[in-house]
Order: structure tokens, then C-alpha cells, then sequence
């Protein structure tokens, strides 16, 4: 008798609980409970760094049980299958492969947090029939031309590079000194999309790659964009102004050689910096920064671009605790610092010393466009992977380079008519 | 309980016994084998929800574009490779066979390369063949070193040296197989060939061959079906670039960086279409013989 008056004073209790937590979730759209987020940084989860937000984040918002952070070495491929399962975490970040058209499928929208011209790119995660926006940019990144002081030095060469002839002259210098002018990073394969960023300068347009889709002879034309940017890094390859070994991926050791100075020059974004500094044991003083020269009108141009963005998985439980997240990422967490990135948020500052040297050579700056459906489409189906490097590899490695230029204009050719 | 026959018992368990394994086979070899045809005949680009029907034009644009099949003629360096590595297998096996001394010691060390991780080997390779690597410095130790090449860069290099980390791995496979055909082979036959003053070229024609003939035809299947079918080394090693790229390569870039899963599929079924095209002739030559 006494257990059965306990049972049921204890039910009347977890009942009442019940209900006012799913009264209280309801009205007042209380952060608690657990969320997963996956991450392509395995770096900073080894690191701790994450470890140190979700307690920061947890202090914030006590009644959050926990966050779940798992990273994944290969993001791409790890994630995609996962995707249409429905079980990709609650927090994620956006596949670029996913066509802007199936975001509605996937994710939250995230108009609610309110950020419309406070961050940078609010338009690039919409969903072009609607105008809700799906994603928000994690970090940013400026491109060009991290170098180490000394190896410059030692070859005689003086910052900023300001034209195309003159960065030949300076990596003709640095490999008379013996030290390697530009790691491309060819056996890692995915270094190489920067082939597909100049362009851009080139054209000093960001709408280029959307103008191709008009185009015959996007690649090989006299004139192309695309011709001079591979041409660009032909000749750093056949010059022998690259790594001896092309075919092995040694991207790890790549940061070590540019840090101790073997290796003067990367042409990547200020993401890197900080890796070189961690990872490649360098000093900070002994990286610099500046904008890479595609001509020889002598102006300096430089793309600024978004990486992975964040986005609310739409089968989440705890939309509103994923959401609280990614705000606390955005406003209160150096993440952003950490990475070397430029903060999404427009009012903060960035924190990285070589941001402020590659400033102070006055680039124009050009924020890059999303591809239009169209666009991956006709890449996809043209089998061009752009910003994957593999047909880049080809194409470098072909023996006939014209050959290999018109291969790829014929191939795009078909696309185009394929897909309307 | 049920009186049941000797007969009808015997009838349920193997019923019962077969369920779960058929159940599995169905789920997981008949049903997605269907769905791959299925997916070939559309567009589906891996995303959406709905699935285009468009007929055969997956397959139609593999034959307008010959380039697409190009991956198809690696399939013959790994085949060569592998007729190399049936002979290698079969010789080792005999000597295996033999009263060689430390026979046991070779075979455990010839088996060992298939039992290991593909991965793990494949970037052992790679750090092999690296430009001056494990290779090069040997070859600089023993004074070959005007043999030195760019293993992997030289197109035409990088398919050989691909194909020989191959064998390196497979042949213990192969090896393992003879051998415990040939253990089979009763030992009177050669006593009595001996006796009869056959030398060892005759033994081995007209016993050993005869007698393996079952068992060589299966493996020179598996290696066909396998050098269709190579993925791991050169993706590890070369990442199929260089024109190492294999047909299975290719379908996985399909659909996974391009997402075409059609076409992918299409791929696949082609795959299919030509293993069962060498199957049905090897039946018909093997049959004939017989």
C-alpha cells in the first residue's frame, strides 16, 4: 500500500514534468538538452579547442546537457552518405555538391537568428525560389600568396610581388637559391582547385564561371580566363619551380617545409597560417601575407571567399539549442581567430597579424558568387570537378597541353546542350 | 510436438537453417542488384527525391563518348600482371611442394603480403615508389642507380609499377590455392612416372597440369574479374591520376563527385554485363577441353 501511494505520487510528478517541459520548450524555446555537430576540423578537436567551446557554450546555456562534437578527415566523403539517411547531427555543415534547389530538404532555415547585413555572404546559402537562407559562412577567407620572410630574403627578393613577370623573376631567383619558389601540393590533389580561383582575378569578375555556361570555348579560347590560369601554374610545373614529387600527398609536410623556409611560397588563403604556425612548428614573424599578381598591369586583386557554412539539420530534435549554437560560434567563440579566418560578423575584427600586412598592399577586393545549379550541373555532367583538382592533374599531366585544353572545352560543349 | 517424418524434418531444418542466409543474400546482393538497374534507366543525381525515368541513355552516352570507357584499357596491364603472377604462384607452389629446405618459412612469407591491410600496403607503396624514396635509395645502395625513374610520373612507368605492387599482394593468394591442389595430387602417379623415366618437364606436363587444370581455370577468372575491378592501390597511390585511373574508379567518381548516380549505374551494369560475358567463355573453352 505504502509502495502503490509512492509510485503513484512519484508518476504525478514526472507527468507534471513532462508537461511543463514541453509547455516551458514551447513558449519559451528553452536551449537545453544534447546536440551532435559534425566537423571537418579534426584538427581542433585533437587540439582541445572544441572541447573548451562547449564548455564555455554549456556555462552559457546550463541546461544543455551536452554537445556531441565528432570530426571526420574526409568530410565530403564522409558526410554525403549520411545525408540521405536523415541522421547527419543537429548541427552540420553544407555539402557544396548540394544543389541550392534540395536545401529545403535538408536543412532549417535560419532567417530567425536575425544576421541579414551584419555577416558577410548572407545570400550565398539562399534558396533562389524562396529567399530563405539555409546557411550561415563558419569563416572567411582572403587568397593569395603566404611566403616565408626569410626564404624571400635570402634570394633577394622584396615583397609585394606586383606582377605576373616579376613573381617569375622571384621564383627563377628562389630556386637558384636552392629553396623551392611555390609547394603546389600536387599528390594531394584537393590544393589544386586554386587553379579555379584565378579566374576571378583574372576577369577581376566574379560572375566568370556563370558567363562559361554562354561561352564555346571557355578553356582554350585565345583569351580565356581558364587558359591564362592553367597556363599560370604550367609553367610553374614545367619551370620546375614546384615540388620534385608531384605524384605524393604530402600536405602535412608541406607546412613544415614553408615554416623552416625550404619552401618559399603557398598560393592559399589565410587559413593556412595558422596550421603553418601549429603544425609546421614556424614562427609568426617569419610568415607573411601578400596578394598573388596574375598580369603585369601592375594592380593587385584578391578573392575573398567562404568556408564550410553552418546549417540546422531539419530533422533535429533540439532546433533550438543547434541554432543557439551556431550563434555562439559566430559571436562569442574564437573560433574564427583560432583558424585564422576573417569573423563572419562584419563588427568583428580579425585577429591575424598577416591579414593587416595584406591589407596594407591595397587589393581589390572580390567577394566570390555561389554556382548556380546550372553551373554544377554542366561540371558535373562534363565531368569537370571544379575546385576538386583531379581534372587539373590531367591536364597538367597530359602531353599535349592544347590537346588537353580543347578535350575540355568539347567535354563542357556537350554539357552545356545536355542541360538546359 | 508435431509428428513429423525423418523426411519432412530433414525438409524444416534445412528450411530453417537456409532462412537467415538467404534472407541476408537478398537483402543485401538481389535487391540492391535491382536497384542498380533500376537507377541506370535515370538521372538521379543523388540528392533529390524524385527519380527521372530516361531510359537508355546512360548506357547511349557511354557509347558516344568513347573517352569514358578509357579506364576499361588499364584493365589490361593489371590482366597481364596477373597471367605473370598465376606463373609466379604456380612455380613458388611447386618449389613449396618440394623438399625444399625452410619450404614452410617461404610460404608463410609469400602468404603474408595478401593477409595484410590494403590500405596500409598501398601507402607503404606509395612511400616506396616516392621520388627518392625506399626505391631509389636501395637501387643507389646496390649501384643500379642509372635505373632510377620517376615511377610515378613517367606515364608510361606508373602502370608497371602499380601492377607490381599488385602481384606483390595477390600472389600468396594464388600460391596457397596450387598448393593445396597440388598436395592433392597422389604422389604414386609420379613414383610411377619416375620409374617409367619421365623427366621433370613430363612429370609436370602430364600429371601436375592435368590435374590443377580446375583450379588454374578459377584463378585466371578471379584475376580477370579482379584486374576489372582494381580500386584500392591505385587509389591509395596515385589517386588515378596519370591515366591510372580504373573503371571502378571512374563509376565511384561518377556518382560521388559528380553526382550522377545514373550513370553510375549504368557503369556498373556494363561492368557486370562484361564478367558475365568472360564467364559464360571460359565455360565454353574449359568445357570443350574437358
Amino acid at each position: 500500500m505504502k509502495q502503490n501511494n509512492i509510485s503513484k505520487i512519484a508518476k504525478g510528478v514526472i507527468f507534471a514534468t513532462l508537461m511543463a517541459a514541453g509547455v516551458g520548450h514551447l513558449q519559451a524555446g528553452e536551449v537545453s538538452g544534447e546536440i551532435t555537430f559534425y566537423t571537418n576540423r579534426t584538427d581542433l578537436v585533437q587540439a582541445g579547442e572544441f572541447k573548451n567551446w562547449v564548455d564555455q557554450f554549456k556555462a552559457k546555456y546550463p541546461k544543455v546537457s551536452d554537445v556531441k562534437v565528432v570530426g571526420m578527415a574526409d568530410y565530403l566523403g564522409g558526410l554525403r552518405p549520411r545525408m540521405n539517411s536523415g541522421d547527419f547531427g543537429d548541427v552540420v555543415l553544407i555539402l557544396p555538391s548540394i544543389p541550392s534547389t534540395q536545401y529545403k530538404q535538408f536543412y532549417e532555415p535560419l532567417d530567425d537568428l536575425g544576421y541579414k547585413d551584419k555577416i558577410y555572404f548572407p545570400d550565398e546559402w539562399k534558396d533562389k525560389s524562396s529567399d530563405i537562407s539555409y546557411g550561415i559562412s563558419s569563416g572567411n577567407s582572403v587568397e593569395g600568396l603566404v611566403y616565408n620572410k626569410q626564404a624571400l630574403a635570402k634570394a633577394g627578393v622584396t615583397p609585394p610581388l606586383k606582377t605576373l613577370t616579376g613573381m617569375y623573376e622571384a621564383a627563377d631567383q628562389l630556386k637558384k637559391a636552392d629553396i623551392i619558389p611555390f609547394y603546389i601540393n600536387f599528390g594531394a590533389q584537393w590544393p589544386l582547385q586554386q587553379v579555379d580561383k584565378l579566374p576571378l582575378l583574372i576577369a577581376k569578375d566574379a560572375q566568370i564561371y556563370e558567363k562559361m555556361l554562354d561561352q564555346d570555348k571557355p578553356f582554350s579560347g585565345a583569351d580565356a580566363p581558364y587558359r591564362k590560369a592553367l597556363t599560370i601554374f604550367k609553367t610553374m610545373i614545367d619551370k620546375g619551380w614546384t615540388e620534385k614529387d608531384l605524384m605524393t600527398n604530402q600536405w602535412e609536410d608541406s607546412k613544415a617545409r614553408v615554416a623552416q623556409g625550404k619552401a618559399a611560397m603557398y598560393y592559399l588563403g589565410n587559413w593556412v597560417i595558422p596550421q603553418i604556425l601549429t603544425t609546421g612548428g614556424g614562427k609568426a614573424e617569419d610568415i607573411g601575407f601578400m596578394p598573388i599578381p596574375v598580369d603585369d598591369t601592375g594592380e593587385l586583386k584578391a578573392m575573398m571567399g567562404y568556408d564550410f557554412a553552418y546549417a540546422v539539420s531539419k530533422f533535429s530534435k533540439n532546433k533550438d539549442t543547434a541554432k543557439a549554437f551556431i550563434k555562439f560560434m559566430l559571436e562569442d567563440s574564437d573560433f574564427a581567430d583560432k583558424s585564422g579566418f576573417i569573423p563572419t560578423i562584419k563588427a568583428r575584427e580579425p585577429g591575424l597579424a598577416q591579414l593587416k600586412e595584406f591589407m596594407s598592399y591595397q587589393p581589390t577586393i572580390i567577394p566570390v558568387k555561389n554556382n548556380s545549379p546550372r553551373f554544377t550541373e554542366v561540371g558535373n555532367r562534363a565531368k569537370i570537378d571544379f575546385y576538386g583538382g583531379s581534372y587539373v592533374q590531367s591536364v597538367m599531366l597530359a602531353s599535349n597541353f592544347e590537346q588537353a585544353l580543347e578535350q575540355l572545352d568539347s567535354r563542357w560543349n556537350k554539357a552545356r546542350k545536355r542541360v538546359k | 510436438m508435431l509428428k513429423l517424418s525423418l523426411k519432412q524434418q530433414q525438409r524444416v531444418m534445412i528450411i530453417s537453417f537456409l532462412f537467415i542466409p538467404l534472407l541476408l543474400l537478398c537483402v543485401f546482393s538481389f535487391y540492391p542488384a535491382t536497384q542498380l538497374f533500376s537507377l541506370s534507366m535515370t538521372d538521379w543525381d543523388g540528392y533529390a527525391e524524385v527519380k527521372n525515368y530516361v531510359g537508355f541513355e546512360n548506357y547511349q552516352s557511354l557509347l558516344d563518348d568513347p573517352a569514358q570507357l578509357e579506364p576499361f584499357l588499364n584493365t589490361f596491364y593489371y590482366f597481364a600482371g596477373a597471367v605473370i603472377q598465376i606463373c609466379l604462384a604456380l612455380w613458388f607452389a611447386i618449389l613449396v611442394n618440394s623438399k625444399l629446405m625452410g619450404r614452410n618459412l617461404f610460404k608463410t612469407l609469400l602468404f603474408i603480403p595478401f593477409v595484410l591491410n590494403t590500405v596500409a600496403a598501398s601507402m607503404v607503396f606509395q612511400i616506396f615508389y616516392q621520388v627518392d624514396g625506399a626505391l631509389d635509395n636501395f637501387l643507389q645502395t646496390v649501384g643500379l642507380a642509372g635505373w632510377i625513374q620517376p615511377w610515378l610520373q613517367d606515364a608510361s612507368v606508373v602502370p608497371w609499377a602499380l601492377v607490381a605492387a599488385s602481384i606483390w599482394r595477390y600472389l600468396g593468394f594464388n600460391l596457397i590455392l596450387f598448393f593445396g591442389v597440388l598436395q592433392s595430387i597422389p604422389q604414386d602417379q609420379y613414383e610411377a612416372a619416375r620409374i617409367e623415366g619421365a623427366g621433370e618437364w613430363q612429370q609436370f606436363r602430364f600429371i601436375t597440369l592435368p590435374s590443377i587444370k580446375l583450379v588454374f581455370g578459377l584463378q585466371v577468372f578471379l584475376a580477370f574479374v579482379g584486374s576489372l575491378s582494381v580500386f584500392d592501390i591505385p587509389m591509395i597511390i596515385t589517386k588515378g591520376a596519370n591515366g591510372t585511373k580504373t573503371f571502378v574508379m571512374a563509376t565511384l567518381e561518377t556518382a560521388f563527385t559528380f553526382n550522377d548516380f545514373g550513370l553510375a549505374s549504368a557503369m556498373a551494369v556494363v561492368l557486370l554485363l562484361v564478367v558475365i560475358a568472360f564467364m559464360l567463355l571460359q565455360r565454353i573453352l574449359f568445357r570443350e577441353s574437358k
